[in-house]
């Protein structure tokens, strides 16, 4: 049979798809150089670290660090999570699983000494007893030091909203746009975010008395998400002209992600709404105070009874007329300390720890699941116990 | 032929499935005995779980999905097919550059890579390697005659393909910023490989189905639709959680789908075998593949619900997902293999019984593993829930490990003995029959064997 009948037998469409995969994927492979080559690379414009950094790095991928730590401000949102920014890894993503066996390494700078790090690294055991972390002993010096000087180096120090994020820990999905709005609150030499709330009574009511009139419907007079017009009541025919989406219930503001909310972000969430369900954006009918005063009531929600405040009655008479109460936001003089913490929530300082005690109680934002992980949740269920 | 290729790819297979899970048996070892292994580096846990990641997806899978496709095509589309001089040679280049990479991070330079932990060089090395054999694949099916192209067929030509197009999405920012960046944070890099091994592997079982059932018939609709949710959906769906929009809720939804129609057509097919031939090997590794594959459809979507999402998305949660999925499809290979490399013959039914114990050491083996890491899991979502109290009777997270060890121990005598099974009988294979237009290549013994 000759060449040319044998090739009339072959069906047409093997042959001529499986050349014009070649030639396609051949085309794809060329557009996809000569265009990879015409975008810039680098991160955002970011500095280059220096050498040392930059070999720590390098130390602490090949070392395989990132399988048990995490170095980003870690947070869930609604379940659904979110890729935080992860500069440390160029080009990677984060590994599946964004609670890891061990803490999170983000500002590590602010939370151990050098040489604290330096015993965390060759006697792991020495500080927790029975911990799965190896020694990395066999680190010479020189690359001890790089490796220290990498993970003492926050993203704060290479700028950028990244490092006032990291500063703040501040959740990674709220848009560069969001920190730009509340530059006015950002003390720029400091890199902290200073957020216009208080845990006063009287704060805590005013924000009490929005939430009762703007949210509650949806999420329920206790903020659980069991409004009216939550999406539980759907199914009894309770209908509502401002529905709730099918798919996603109103959230429970009294849960754990809910605690673990910057400021930032709750204030993110009211101002522009939820994409995707029927969480409005309030910024066209709220005050920029109005949001605030939400923020602040809200993340006193789960931790804070207000029954238990007593109540003036002026106070009660100042709510609708929020926008009329003077507020100062932040002068030179004004520090995080003055505005206190929010009930019920301990804001990590940003201090050097002292002892190792001290990171044993790590902050709502950390979380850790070591081999101790009993010890663990005893001693943190016993800090909230008396707080 | 492509026989001698497929030999090469079917023993770098069982290969790199031994030098993987001992890796991974070291792993746990070190999470066990940290204080013991880590005063050598070689032995710390990061540089053995990433050398185990890179022996057992870039060595032992993608070496399976060659392997099938270079074995079965010329069965499939009744065609014979004859390899080009690069055929062999490609597969000791892979083998080659894998090793590299499993050296390399071992020596602590890893890229530290989700799921593609090969340094950039080695990547970039791997990726020309597959165009390479994507284009071997091409000349070959360029050359071959009166093709029968069938839906498993395709199957097989994709999932050897695909991943020349989309392992450049693993690679480090070496693109630099902008649109591709966009591109990989929509899809991951391991939903796309999964979905080319979640191909093969479909391709692989209904060339099973069809030796051992004598035929199985399907409409091509029906299929196509099958495959576009079985292996389009569930895989490619699994991890688009990092858009923060629910709509993705009903996509996953969608792929848990995905896991029920598997479980339907596993319904289906042990119902066939009850009133057919009976067990065998390959056929219990081909139920349990497929049982793996729609739980961890099944997981994956119930991964999206909010309190579970806060319990799997601890690591060892989804590294047990990852377990599920991928010793899942590494089953349904081993089951094409130990059909198609030694043909099961009734000469080989001495080789019988020890195939079943392998089988069922590797299936075992894995259940444990994947046990323990749920276990694993939960503990430590006891633990960041802070309100709730890990009761004393359940082990600490680190003697956990010590089931992954004995699971892993258990896989790898499985392993050892179903791969010692195909590379024994891999040089007795039984050459298909001259090929004419309307005789099948698929050999009569391989059915008759089967009903033993």
């Amino acid at each position: 049979m000759s060449e040319q009948t044998e090739r009339k037998d072959r069906p047409p469409a093997a042959a001529s798809g499986s050349w014009i995969f070649a030639w396609g994927s051949a085309a794809f492979l060329a557009a996809l150089i000569l265009v990879s080559l015409s975008i810039p690379s680098g991160q955002d414009g970011q500095p280059l670290m220096s050498a040392e950094y930059e070999w720590g790095r390098a130390i602490y991928a090949g070392e395989g660090c990132g399988e048990c730590h995490s170095r980003m401000v870690r947070e869930v949102d609604r379940g659904l999570g979110a890729p935080a920014s992860d500069r440390i890894l160029s080009g990677s993503r984060i590994y599946p699983g964004s609670s890891r066996i061990g803490p999170d390494l983000q500002n590590l700078d602010r939370r151990y000494p050098s040489s604290l790090l330096l015993i965390r690294l060759t006697e792991p055991d020495s500080l927790q007893p029975g911990t799965v972390m190896p020694s990395y002993n066999h680190l010479d010096d020189l690359r001890m030091n790089a490796l220290i000087s990498f993970l003492e180096t926050s993203p704060a120090e290479t700028g950028g909203w990244d490092a006032v994020r990291a500063r703040n820990d501040i959740e990674s999905v709220v848009p560069n746009q969001i920190l730009h709005r509340l530059r006015n609150f950002f003390d720029f030499e400091t890199g902290i975010f200073v957020p216009p709330i208080t845990d006063t009574p009287e704060f805590l009511i005013t924000g009490n008395g929005i939430y009762n009139s703007r949210c509650a419907a949806c999420h329920g007079m206790e903020g659980k998400g069991d409004g009216p017009v939550s999406w539980q009541k759907w199914d009894s025919g309770e209908q509502s002209v401002r529905g709730p989406s099918p798919l996603v219930p109103p959230a429970d503001l009294t849960g754990r992600e809910f605690r673990e909310y910057s400021p930032v972000m709750f204030y993110w969430r009211i101002a522009e709404g939820v994409p995707g369900t029927r969480m409005p954006a309030w910024s066209g009918t709220l005050s920029e105070d109005g949001i605030w005063f939400l923020v602040g009531y809200l993340e006193s929600l789960s931790s804070y009874d207000l029954s238990e405040i007593d109540v003036e009655p002026e106070w009660i008479e100042s709510t609708g007329h929020f926008d009329e109460l003077e507020f100062t936001y932040f002068d030179e003089n004004t520090t995080s300390e003055d505005y206190g913490t929010a009930p019920g929530e301990s804001r990590e300082q940003i201090e050097p720890a002292d002892s190792a005690s001290e990171e044993e109680g790590m902050s709502s934002g950390e979380e850790h699941a070591s081999d101790d992980v009993q010890n663990s949740a005893e001693d943190e269920n016993a800090e909230e116990d008396s707080s | 032929m492509t026989q001698e290729a497929a030999k090469a790819y079917w023993r770098f297979t069982v290969l790199w499935l031994i030098v993987g899970v001992a890796l991974g048996i070291l792993a746990a070892l070190a999470l066990l005995l940290p204080e013991s292994l880590s005063a050598r580096p070689v032995l710390g846990y990061g540089r053995l779980v990433a050398a185990h990641r890179a022996a057992i997806i870039h060595g032992a899978i993608f070496a399976a999905v060659l392997a099938s496709a270079y074995t079965l095509l010329p069965r499939l589309m009744q065609s014979q097919f004859n390899a080009t001089r690069s055929s062999d040679i490609l597969a000791w280049t892979g083998a080659a550059i894998v090793l590299a990479g499993v050296v390399t991070i071992l020596g602590g330079h890893g890229s530290g890579r989700e799921y593609a932990d090969l340094p950039l060089v080695l990547g970039l090395v791997f990726w020309i390697w597959l165009i390479l054999v994507a284009i071997d694949i091409t000349i070959i099916l360029s050359k071959a005659r009166a093709l029968e192209p069938n839906p498993a067929s395709g199957l097989l030509v994709l999932a050897a393909m695909l991943p020349a197009i989309v392992y450049p999405f693993a690679l480090p920012g070496w693109w630099g910023s902008g649109s591709f960046d966009i591109l990989r944070t929509w899809l991951s890099w391991r939903t796309l490989y999964i979905t080319c091994f979640t191909l093969a592997a479909i391709g692989t079982g209904l060339w099973y189905l069809n030796v051992r059932n004598g035929g199985f018939r399907i409409h091509r609709g029906v299929f196509a639709i099958a495959i576009v949710l079985i292996a389009g959906f569930g895989p490619l769906m699994g991890t688009v959680h990092v858009l923060d929009a629910p709509i993705w809720v009903g996509l996953k939804a969608l792929g848990a789908m995905s896991g029920i129609l598997v479980a339907i057509g596993l319904v289906l097919m042990v119902g066939m075998m009850w009133r057919g031939a009976g067990w065998d090997p390959p056929s219990f590794l081909f139920i349990a593949g497929i049982t793996g594959i729609g739980a961890a459809a099944l997981q994956g979507a119930m991964m999206v619900l909010p309190p579970v999402h806060t319990a799997f998305h601890f690591t060892s949660h989804t590294a047990a997902h990852a377990h599920l999925a991928l010793g899942a499809l590494m089953a349904i290979f081993l089951a094409g293999g130990l059909i198609a490399a030694p043909g099961l013959s009734r000469a080989n039914l001495a080789l019988h019984d020890r195939m079943f114990f392998g089988a069922g050491w590797f299936v075992a083996g894995m259940l444990i593993v994947i046990l323990s890491q749920i276990s694993s899991g939960v503990l430590q979502a006891m633990a960041f829930s802070k309100g709730l109290a890990v009761p004393d009777w359940l082990p600490s997270f680190r003697w956990l490990q010590a089931g992954t060890v004995a699971g892993g121990v258990a896989a790898f005598i499985g392993v050892f003995m179903i791969g010692r099974a195909v590379l024994c009988t891999l040089g007795k294979a039984t050459p298909p029959a001259e090929v004419t237009e309307s005789r099948p290549v698929i050999p009569e013994n391989a059915v008759e064997g089967g009903e033993g």
